[in-house]
């Protein structure tokens, strides 16, 4: 088979293969499909509506905070503090509530209160040049005393009942729960900012080469404080989303394991931990995998730490598949400009 | 500093934009409001309690730095502190002698860190994802081996005694292998070859490499030591006599993220760089030194419990922020 045949016609078997591999989704869509797959046949009440619904409540907050995420990671930054956010914005709204604020100012009230920590973080980082894993960690107690003081450690019951719940995370829309309708939304429409405006391109260019970004005339500071806000608003609003969900808050919901979990789906969705290149179509699909993983072992009888696991050595194998990819991607495309 | 002047290498400018200098300089300021909140702070019991609390995470800190000075990190000291009790006690169960217990225990320890080291260096995963992913794993596997239930630590002379849970004079044995790990890195970072090429691959590793350092052996050395000072260290913790606080039994969850996030952050307050390239091992002591003061006052002056979090996360941020921007401010010299 020629090469130049294969360029212009794009009809050999190994090339679309190469080319659908080297896509950076394209290994977290395989691993997607086998495991999909492989549950479905072995289990018959793996395409339940119940099953559904774990799987579908499992991903949403993920993926809402895994495209936060992204955008961090892509700029050359990350956010250990989301997990104590994600657990102190719900708190403050039900304490909003309960002191007979409504519950649509309570909500914006709280999403603010979780930009502003992003806001404080991006600052810390970026003005004052603190790294952003000691930033978002000392960041991360902060906010977690916050949410213990205020609410005293008690779990705190959610009101449930009214067509504004049901839409903020509390309802069904068919099978599908409105958290997952969310994450789908919020997705769609940062997936679209990443590839289409200034701030996408501004949130790449910053991380692969942050002095040719300045030179150029790229705003860094403000790009990476903006990913900082959106990351830590998405955050408080998964946190939301999930509260009305479960009808309870409580300080340590979330936490680091969520934390974890929310760059886990960015990093095997294909972003690059070290900045410069991400997917927010890969984070989705990561959090749908974390999703699958976590219903289909608990359809398998599986106990919660064999998912732990399992997790742990996807996470080591997703990366380094990944970076594979990513050496494969380079050479080909250096093949390519070399024919030219 | 830039006149080079002697006179001037203890000045209050110095100190405070020495590495270890503001650490200490907060520590002492923090030990005179709780003492003077509360008069029982500067007793004798109470420096038992802060030195119990040291035992349990300097060490741990250390190792973090050998690491961070090469711009790694491990996040899975928290499940291996965990994971050696549970195999002592296990192997122990199973009737083998501890001579043999705690040998395979430590080598257990030994092995994780070896994977992490080999992981990150082979296949050139980031240090944060290899050990985040082994952190679930041994997490995991210490969950299902011990069915979440806490077990006593088998008891057998000297081996208990040795391995955290004696008493010599009144000083806690394990305090003493703290103190001793603590010269015996300190040395090592500052004095010896291995501490120089960790260093010099942390600064600039291809720069390393061109003059003959081994920066992947480095590398998985100090990973290698990291996790076995967090297995040694677990089991002092898990055999530590009631005397001084312990339970003398082994638990799923000890350590845990709160260990792996505390041994960061001293390592951090303590002036290690997250870059790699600059750290001292003397400055996680302090690190920790400041945490363990927070942690106890906080509860000897009776402020709510959950006052410790939040003071915790500004003493990183403002420490952090003090150390950068001083230094920032040492190095253009006004």
């Amino acid at each position: 088979m020629a090469g130049s045949n294969r360029k212009t016609l794009g009809v050999s078997t190994a090339g679309y293969l190469r080319r659908f591999l080297s896509l950076r989704e394209g290994s977290i869509l395989v691993v997607l499909a086998i495991i999909t797959i492989f549950f479905g046949v072995l289990f018959t009440n793996f395409d339940s509506p119940e099953s559904f619904y774990v799987v579908a409540t499992t991903l949403a907050p993920l993926a809402i905070i895994g495209v936060g995420q992204t955008f961090l990671l892509t700029s050359g930054e990350l956010d250990l503090s989301v997990g104590t956010v994600f657990a102190m914005a719900p708190l403050i709204v039900l304490i909003l509530y309960g002191d007979g604020i409504p519950l649509p100012v309570g909500i914006v009230v709280a999403v603010l209160a979780a930009m502003a920590v992003g806001f404080a973080n991006g600052i810390i980082c970026v003005k004052l040049g603190v790294p952003a894993l000691l930033t978002t960690l000392g960041m991360f107690f902060l906010v977690e005393g916050i949410s213990l003081e205020i609410s005293n450690f008690e779990t705190i019951t959610a009101p449930h009942g009214t067509p504004l719940i049901a839409a903020m995370g509390g309802g069904l829309v068919g099978y599908f729960p409105t958290t997952l309708i969310w994450a789908v939304a919020i997705t769609a429409v940062f997936a679209l900012v990443f590839s289409y405006t200034r701030h996408g391109l501004w949130t790449v260019a910053t991380g692969s080469n942050i002095n040719a970004s300045l030179e150029v005339g790229v705003n860094t500071t403000r790009t990476k404080i903006l990913n900082f806000i959106t990351t830590a608003g998405l955050a408080g609003f998964a946190g939301i989303l999930e509260t009305m969900r479960t009808q309870t808050g409580y300080a340590l919901q979330g936490g680091f394991p969520l934390t974890l979990q929310s760059i886990i789906v960015a990093v095997i969705g294909g972003t690059a931990l070290s900045g410069g290149s991400g997917t927010i179509v890969g984070t989705l699909m990561g959090a749908v995998f974390l999703g699958v993983l976590d219903d289909g072992f608990a359809i398998a009888g599986l106990n919660a730490n064999v998912y732990l696991l399992t997790l742990g050595f996807v996470l080591m194998v997703a990366v380094a598949i990944n970076l594979r990819v990513q050496t494969i991607r380079k050479v080909g495309r250096g093949g390519r400009q070399v024919s030219k | 500093m830039k006149t080079g002047a002697v006179g001037e290498r203890f000045s209050v400018r110095s100190i405070i934009t020495s590495r270890e200098g503001s650490v200490v300089l907060v520590s002492i300021v923090l030990t005179v409001v709780f003492t003077s909140l509360n008069t029982n702070f500067l007793t004798t019991r109470n420096f038992v309690t802060i030195g119990e609390l040291i035992t349990g995470n300097a060490v741990v800190a250390a190792g973090q730095v050998m690491l961070m000075v090469m711009g790694d990190i491990d996040l899975s000291v928290g499940a291996v502190y965990a994971l050696t009790p549970y195999l002592v006690y296990q192997t122990s169960i199973s009737g083998m002698p501890m001579e043999v217990g705690i040998p395979l225990s430590v080598l257990a320890a030994v092995a994780v860190g070896l994977t992490n080291g080999i992981v990150t260096t082979a296949f050139r995963v980031p240090a944060l994802i290899t050990t985040l992913g082994m952190d679930f794993a041994v997490t995991a596997t210490n969950l299902i081996i011990s069915h979440d239930y806490q077990q006593n630590m088998p008891y057998q002379q000297p081996y208990t005694w040795i391995f955290g849970g004696g008493s010599f004079y009144g000083i806690e044995v394990a305090f003493i292998w703290t103190a001793l790990a603590f010269v015996i890195l300190a040395v090592m970072l500052a004095r010896m070859r291995h501490g120089l090429w960790s260093i010099s691959t942390g600064s600039n590793p291809l720069g390393a490499k061109e003059v003959g350092v081994n920066v992947n052996l480095t590398r998985i050395r100090n990973f290698v030591l990291c996790s076995t000072i967090a297995g040694l260290w677990g089991l002092f913790v898990a055999n530590r006599p009631f005397i001084f606080g312990g339970i003398g039994a082994a638990n799923p969850l000890q350590g845990g993220d709160t260990l792996v996030l505390e041994s960061i952050a001293a390592a951090a307050i303590g002036g290690t760089s997250l870059f790699g390239g600059s750290g001292t091992v003397i400055g996680a002591f302090f690190g920790s030194l400041l945490i363990s003061v927070l942690q106890d006052g906080l509860f000897i002056v009776g402020a709510n419990a959950y006052s410790y979090q939040t003071l915790l996360g500004i003493a990183i941020i403002l420490s952090m922020v003090l150390n950068i921007q001083s230094r920032k401010r040492l190095r253009s010299g006004g």
